[in-house]
């Protein structure tokens, strides 16, 4: 399976082309789910149809939903609140439920909430054979959180199993020199346990994100000076997180070779594709139909 | 006779000062243990006080097997524990 990212500036051409691809390659006999994770979603507007959480077919190999990462965030926050009053019964002093209800807003939430719709997504793909799962982004802003998030947890997870395991140590040292036998604390520790865990499931999941032969990125950009900037600002954010650009599309294009040459030296580890203007909406699967995919980019 | 009555005593009393010394190193170890698991809850938990913390959702995926360490949280913050006088009363005075 590949994963597909369609990011850049707003109202660059994100959702058109990850529509556009969507479409083509499900004509090539492809099985393909495209998923807007967009709070903003727009591909019910490309398709003139509507679409939600639930799948929808939109051609034969193509099915898609517009994820509502609310819905998300409310789920994660109602099985954590479970959980935790259940262990924190007697606990009076731990306001949970005041706490719960201004936590949708604390920062870290929402990323979090892209990253579990994006997580079962590519569970859910995997099992069912998809060929090709695409993803139409959030804002640029968001969608760089997203991207940081499984490193930014690992950091903190692997500096709190450090300490966990100082911890453990000594304990360890006070049960030897009072019962004279190893205690096993560092096997049988829960919270050293989870700290595992959550460090496999980063790592899986950012494994995925890294790996050239699984996830793909597309920036979309326009030949206009602020979305090269944000461009510019996505390749260094991904860089620094090690994951890369395989593919640029100018979408929009004029004639500007000036601009696709300063490009070509910015995106020099990156294939460039070429989208042209195309007269009047882009809209409805016909449309899409009879639009080429970006020159330069046909084949994945 | 003597000699070996005194070699005995000296041995108890060598081994004496090995439990004291024992306990007070363990008793030490403890103290250490008990600081560093309060900074570890403190660490994990400390934006419920106002504290820069990991991401919250890792928090919470750690709060439930935590409940020994935030119970001690509470408890410091309850009573406001006196953590120098504990501290003295381990090391000893000098
Ligand atoms: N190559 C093109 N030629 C002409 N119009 C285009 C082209 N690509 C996109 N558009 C138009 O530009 C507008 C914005 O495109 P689109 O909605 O795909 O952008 P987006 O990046 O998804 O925006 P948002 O950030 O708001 O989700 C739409 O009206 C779309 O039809
Ligand atoms: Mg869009």
């Amino acid at each position: 399976m590949k994963i597909l990212f369609f990011v850049g500036k707003g109202g660059v051409g994100k959702s058109t082309l990850s529509a556009l691809y969507a479409v083509k390659l499900a004509r090539r006999g492809k099985k393909v789910f495209l998923n807007s994770i967009d709070p903003a979603h727009n591909l019910h507007d490309i398709f003139c149809i509507n679409l939600s959480s639930t799948p929808r077919e939109i051609i034969p190999g193509l099915a898609a939903v517009e994820t509502d990462l609310n819905i998300w965030v409310k789920k994660y926050l109602k099985e954590t609140e479970r959980e935790l009053k259940s262990v924190y019964k007697y606990q009076e002093a731990f306001n949970l439920h005041k706490y719960f209800k201004t936590l949708k807003y604390a920062p870290g939430i929402e990323e979090y909430a892209v990253f579990l719709a994006l997580e079962d997504t590519v569970k859910e793909s995997k099992t069912e054979d998809i060929d090709f799962l695409i993803f139409d982004t959030p804002p640029t802003a968001l969608t760089l959180k997203f991207f940081a998030l499984p490193s930014v947890s690992l950091i903190w997870l692997k500096e709190l199993k450090i300490f966990r395991q100082t911890i453990l140590d000594k304990k360890e040292i006070i049960t030897k020199i009072k019962s004279g036998t190893r205690g096993g604390l560092i096997e049988k520790d829960p919270v050293l346990k989870r700290i595992d865990t959550l460090i496999a499931r980063y790592e899986e999941f950012f494994s995925v994100l890294k790996a050239p032969h699984i996830s793909s990125v597309f920036v979309v950009l326009n030949p206009f000076k602020l979305s090269r900037s944000e461009s510019l600002l996505i390749q260094q954010e991904l860089t620094n997180l090690g994951i890369n650009i395989p593919y640029v599309i100018l979408n929009k294009y004029t004639g500007d070779d000036e601009f696709m040459h300063s490009l070509k030296k910015e995106f020099k580890d990156s294939i460039i594709g070429i989208m042209e203007t195309q007269n009047g909406e882009i809209e409805g699967v016909e449309t899409l139909d009879s639009l080429e995919l970006p020159v330069g980019i046909e084949q994945l | 006779m003597i000699l070996k009555k005194l070699w005995e005593k000296a041995v108890l009393f060598f081994k004496d000062i090995q439990i004291v010394n024992r306990e007070n190193a363990t008793d030490i170890i403890e103290f250490e243990v008990e600081e560093l698991e309060n900074i570890f809850a403190l660490l994990l938990f400390g934006s419920f006080i106002g504290m820069p913390s990991p991401p919250v959702y890792i928090s919470f995926e750690l709060l439930p097997v935590m409940e020994n360490e935030v119970n001690l949280m509470f408890e410091r913050v309850n009573l406001s524990y006196d953590a120098l006088a504990r501290l003295t009363n381990v090391l000893g005075e000098p």
